[in-house]
């Protein structure tokens, strides 16, 4: 199976959830031609966001706020 | 049932990229990013299942400061990959990464009360294990 082949398969499987997918579709479509640099930038590009998910969810939950008369 | 696509889906991508690249830099940067990626989906669907009610809030708070603490630990894996040019010298950070991953796999996540969910949020961390073990490779 090539890398053409895989991506139509995730297509078809992966169509309810397109943020997901497009990470994977991402990781296939640019791994040719990449550098080590544009590598480890782009890894530290999901570090970052990893981190900025993890503090949304320690965030304590707002409590509602009072409606405005 | 989704769940078990995606997990499949990082599997095979994991797999794929395996082999692409051949310089020890290349190869060791394109494992670190794939490693990140994989986490993330990792922690995608532990806040789905979060969100789905699968999962205590305080079980949910300490895998996040979990992810948060992996996340510090591959900028400084990617830091140290960079410095030597190879994933050599990056053992230490490696060693970090795999100690939060088990701890996550081991401890944190068994208390997941829907099966399906835990099985695929363990699967997409042994992934990641599996990524940090072939960059282990290149540390050595």
């Amino acid at each position: 199976m090539n890398a053409s082949e895989i991506l139509k398969l995730l297509s078809l499987i992966g169509a309810a959830e397109p943020v997901i997918l497009g990470y994977i579709k991402s990781l296939l479509e640019n791994a040719h031609g990449m550098t080590g640099d544009q590598f480890l930038s782009e890894a530290d590009g999901i570090w970052a966001q990893v981190k900025a998910n993890a503090q949304q969810q320690l965030q304590p939950t707002p409590s509602p706020s009072t409606p405005q008369s | 049932m989704k769940h078990l696509y995606y997990v499949v889906s990082v599997l095979m991508v994991s797999l794929l990229l395996t082999g692409f690249s051949c310089d020890k830099y290349t190869k060791a940067g394109q494992l670190a990013k794939d490693f990140a990626a994989t986490v993330l989906v990792a922690q995608q669907l532990e806040t789905q299942a979060y969100n789905s009610g699968y999962i205590q809030p305080a079980s949910h708070m300490v895998i996040q400061t979990k992810f948060s603490q992996l996340a510090a630990a591959g900028a400084r894996l990617d830091q140290a990959i960079n410095q030597a040019h190879s994933a050599q010298g990056a053992k230490a950070q490696i060693d970090v990464a795999a100690s939060l991953l088990s701890d996550l796999s081991n401890n944190q996540i068994t208390g997941i009360k829907d099966d399906k969910t835990r099985l695929a949020v363990q699967a997409a961390i042994v992934s990641c294990q599996t990524i940090l073990d072939n960059i282990a490779v290149f540390a050595q």
